[in-house]
């Protein structure tokens, strides 16, 4: 599903990423650890172009994403992604954070969206936050919503950065839950463990 | 709303307050001076310790000398002076604008002294003094040394017969009037008349010996005077030493203060009686005018005061801004008409030719307005015009139709010049430049097309080809000539100076009111709504001048509103350079923004105008448009910059990852988030756009403010149309900002909540 063939990143001098090839098929949870500053993040960003790597490949399902004829945006939209610091859209309501890409990109009306969006605050369990703003939530349910928007999307892949390193200890179990409560009913496979740190998430 | 009302009432009482007429309340006795008043007195006197004994809570100022002190007062610098009455009472008559208060802080009596022992000399002093009391002479006395005006004296001559040898007086000659050298250098005064009687009595000369005060005692007790006297306190003190006689005259320490009821009436000196008058005061002329040439060169010593259009120059004439005014003598007539307190000072200091004026490049228009010329001239047209603007000064204009064939005719003008030449009556342009020039139009088969300009602008105006022809009373300078081209002289102007009636000398006056007949009453002092109501009628009601006003308002939004939508995509363009990747892009608009923060608008306005679209045909509104555009843009722009800088980078990133395209993430993420603190900047800016936009007169817009600027070359009003322009901007203002606000409202996301909630309920 995704395929990654000597892949490489300078920040000028600096190597970060250095041949990396690897093979990821669907169904996988694949953990990518190590000390801080090794390129975690840097690698999983490379996977949906936010960093633009230096030299290599990437393949999603077979399309080379750095070829210049590829629509990027619309791989993106296949390929969920939960940031460290949960970026969720200020200006808009935890609904509205979960509904803008289906209707505004997937070009779904809005209802179905927000029915849609009602279900998954139910398993993230915020339903009752629907109306409210960003800015009015915890940081461990802001992480839940961002989850949420990711799923809104209906992705085949999850890039997790780091999602439970900004949040204090209690708030952690609350998003792990949500990652497994999400495996079960959105029949998206996780046996064992639950990774920590950066993984990347395919369905199954 | 109950806030802006309540806002509104308390600004007009502010207003009100502000504007009555505020007349210092005239000092008449020494209780007034109570309450922390500031005294002037000299430094070195005993005056400071009698101002702290009866006023201590008196400020006190020292000044070298009693005159600098009374000149404080006059000034209004200190609140009174504090001296001898005899030497206050002098300087008050000397210089006018003061008055001696007849009560006094304390009182004190003059006397003459001589030796213990000289009891016959006391006894003639006493005798004489009698005398002087008993026959008059002592009132004549009070008289020359005492007068209500001017200055004292002279000195009678008073005949010795020096049987019995010489009478050694010795004096402190530095008190005038009592005892002071006079401009013949002989030592005078009220105190010399008096020992020369003494001395007259008792059959001797008089001798004065002229000594410092402290030196008189010891000069008479050692035998080298017989009698000492300056205004010498009688002290017991000094009488253990000497024998005084009688008191002469009863002194004291005295107050002077501020003279207000004289304010508006000027003292005779003060009055001027012919134009060398005016060498030395204020002397108001119109910028670029000929006026302002001859005053420079002619009255270097005067100070001049360029006002842009004859309505300011008379509110400054008016309002003691400037002694007197230069104006065209053919205006004169207009102008007191509706200045009564004005007057004339000098019907005609000089004439000027005035003709029409050129551009270098014209000269077969030009030959063709000579040729008008002379035809009218030869058949009356031109004698009926003189006599019907110039003459009687009738305010009538004929119908001139022109066939249009030959294209347009632009003519420029300056719309607030004033009766005859050019106003605006009902919404029409009227006067003798106006109809002359129409009827130019006509004869040459072109469409008259009157282009309004400030006087300053004319001349660049004719030359840039923004106008063909200029006809606005201009005088035919050689410094202009160097610049444009003038027709034959088509009329030739008298240049007269006008002043306040009561600055000018009455025999002066020409017919119309002596300074009498100025009262206040008849201008200021009617009652305050119905002087409100009458300016309300003169400055909008009559001659229809409310369509000025509504023009002026149309365009004043219509240049705002273009300006402000123009501005902001200029602006969200500049913004996009300033904040693309590409370093060209990124420079040039960094350049854009310094270049056009750092310039005036005005100037900016007249480069557009005058040097940009020099020999392009362009509607002024649409050079306004863009100028403030342009420079609303550099604005906005940064502003735009920092609001969506302000937004933060994760949610960018966000958007980018979950699959929308830069600009999809910018317009559902980033404006929306952006224009929440733009907004509040942004109507602040548009504000003084509106404001800023009141400028464009000078390149020929007319907008509110040239429209008050009209009305008050019509009325020389200067307060009423000001102050309703200043509402009508303010309304402006207000109404934009409500609305803007109204959008702020919107943008609110959590404003918006209670709505979808409300939705989702349902």
């Amino acid at each position: 599903m995704i395929k990654v063939r000597n892949l490489s990143k300078h920040f000028g001098e600096l190597v970060v990423l250095k041949d990396i090839s690897t093979d990821i098929s669907k169904g996988e949870v694949i953990s990518v650890i190590g000390p801080s500053g090794t390129g975690k993040s840097t690698f999983l960003r490379c996977l949906n172009l936010l960093e633009v790597p230096t030299g290599g490949s990437i393949f999603i399902d077979d399309v080379p994403l750095l070829d210049k004829h590829t629509d990027v945006p619309k791989l993106r939209q296949k390929m969920g992604m939960v940031f460290q610091s949960f970026n969720l859209y200020a200006h808009l309501t935890v609904l509205e954070n979960l509904t803008i890409g289906p209707v505004k990109l997937l070009g779904k009306k809005r209802a179905e969206a927000d029915e849609k969006a009602f279900e998954l605050l139910k398993i993230v369990g915020l339903a009752e936050k629907a109306y409210s703003y960003p800015d009015e939530l915890s940081g461990g349910q802001k992480q839940r919503v961002a989850i949420a928007r990711c799923m809104a999307m209906e992705p085949e892949i999850l890039l997790f950065d780091e999602p439970t390193s900004a949040l204090d200890p209690t708030m952690v179990s609350e998003v792990l839950a949500v990652i497994r409560r999400l495996s079960r009913e959105g029949k998206w496979n996780l046996q064992g463990t639950l990774p920590a740190g950066c993984f990347i998430w395919t369905k199954g | 709303m109950n806030n802006y009302l309540k806002f509104l009432v308390l600004s007009v009482i502010i207003f009100i307050c502000g504007c009555g007429h505020k007349k210092d309340v005239q000092i008449t006795n020494l209780l007034m001076l109570k309450g922390g008043k500031t005294f002037a007195v000299p430094t070195g006197t005993a005056a400071d310790r009698f101002v702290m004994k009866k006023f201590p809570d008196a400020k006190i100022e020292y000044y070298n000398s009693v005159l600098d002190c009374s000149l404080a007062v006059k000034d209004g610098k200190a609140d009174a002076a504090v001296y001898d009455l005899p030497v206050l009472k002098n300087i008050a008559a000397k210089n006018g604008g003061l008055i001696v208060l007849d009560e006094l802080l304390f009182d004190d009596q003059y006397g003459f002294a001589v030796r213990p022992e000289d009891m016959a000399l006391k006894s003639t002093m006493d005798e004489v003094l009698a005398r002087l009391k008993s026959d008059g002479t002592y009132q004549e006395m009070q008289k020359r040394w005492f007068p209500d005006k001017g200055n004292p004296g002279p000195m009678p001559e008073i005949k010795f017969t020096n049987e019995k040898g010489i009478l050694r007086f010795g004096t402190a000659a530095v008190s005038e009037p009592m005892s002071y050298v006079d401009s013949s250098k002989q030592v005078v005064g009220f105190d010399i008349e008096y020992a020369s009687y003494i001395a007259k009595k008792s059959g001797k000369v008089l001798e004065i010996v002229n000594m410092e005060f402290g030196a008189m005692i010891p000069a008479l007790i050692s035998g080298k005077v017989d009698m000492i006297g300056a205004g010498l306190s009688i002290t017991e003190e000094r009488a253990k030493k000497v024998l005084f006689s009688q008191s002469y005259y009863p002194s004291g320490i005295a107050a002077v203060v501020k003279d207000n009821r004289e304010k508006k009436k000027a003292t005779t000196e003060s009055r001027m009686k012919t134009l060398a008058d005016i060498k030395n005061r204020r002397i108001g002329v119109l910028l670029g005018s000929v006026h302002d040439a001859y005053a420079t060169k002619q009255f270097p010593n005067a100070a001049i005061f360029q006002y842009p259009n004859l309505s300011d120059l008379l509110f400054g004439l008016n309002s003691d801004k400037v002694d007197v005014a230069f104006s065209d003598q053919s205006s004169v007539n207009d102008i007191f008409n509706k200045n009564l307190g004005l007057g004339i000072l000098a019907k005609n200091v000089f004439t000027v030719n005035i003709g029409a004026g050129f551009d270098k490049d014209s000269d077969q228009l030009r030959k063709q307005f000579n040729s008008f010329l002379k035809e009218i001239r030869s058949n009356g047209v031109y004698k009926d015009l003189v006599e019907r603007w110039m003459d009687k000064g009738l305010e009538e204009m004929p119908g001139i139709t022109s066939t249009n064939i030959n294209g347009q005719l632009k003519v420029g003008v300056v719309s607030d010049l004033g009766m005859p030449s050019t106003v605006m009556k009902n919404g029409r342009l009227i006067g003798f430049d106006i109809e002359l020039a129409q009827r130019f139009a006509a004869y040459i088969h072109k469409e008259f097309v009157p282009v309004d300009l400030q006087f300053g602008s004319l001349l660049a105006s004719v030359s840039t080809n923004k106008i063909d022809i200029i006809m606005s009373s201009l005088m035919i300078t050689d410094e202009r000539k160097k610049q444009i081209d003038f027709s034959d002289p088509y009329y030739e102007s008298g240049v007269s100076v006008i002043a306040k009636k009561i600055n000018i000398e009455s025999k002066t006056l020409s017919g119309a009111g002596t300074p009498d007949e100025y009262n206040e009453d008849e201008n200021g002092n009617v009652s305050f709504f119905k002087s409100i109501s009458n300016s309300f009628y003169n400055n909008i009601i009559l001659e229809k001048r409310y369509l000025s006003i509504l023009d002026g308002l149309k365009v004043t939004m219509l240049i705002s509103i273009l300006a402000a939508i123009l501005g902001t995509l200029i602006g969200s363009l500049v913004c996009y350079m300033r904040m693309s990747k590409s370093r060209f892009l990124s420079r040039s608009a960094s350049v854009y923004i310094s270049i056009l923060r750092g310039t005036p608008v005005l100037v900016l306005l007249m480069i557009i105008y005058y040097v940009v679209f020099a020999s392009v045909n362009i509607n002024p509104l649409v050079v306004a448009v863009i100028a403030f555009s342009l420079n609303f843009g550099a604005y906005v722009s940064e502003m735009f910059r920092t609001s969506i800088e302000s937004i933060d980078k994760g949610q960018k990133e966000a958007a980018i990852a979950g699959g929308f395209s830069k600009i999809q993430t910018f317009s559902y993420i980033i404006l929306p988030q952006a224009l929440r603190h733009i907004l509040p900047v942004y109507k602040g800016e548009f504000i003084s756009l509106i404001k800023m936009t009141s400028i464009v007169g000078y390149i020929a817009v007319q907008d509110l403010t040239k429209a008050s600027d009209i009305i008050r070359s019509r009325t020389f009003d200067a307060f009423f149309p000001l102050i309703m322009v200043a509402v009508l901007y303010l309304c402006i203002a207000w109404l934009f900002t409500w609305a803007l606000g109204l959008i702020e409202v919107s943008v609110d996301p959590k404003r918006k909540r209670t709505r979808q909630t409300e939705e989702a309920k349902r």
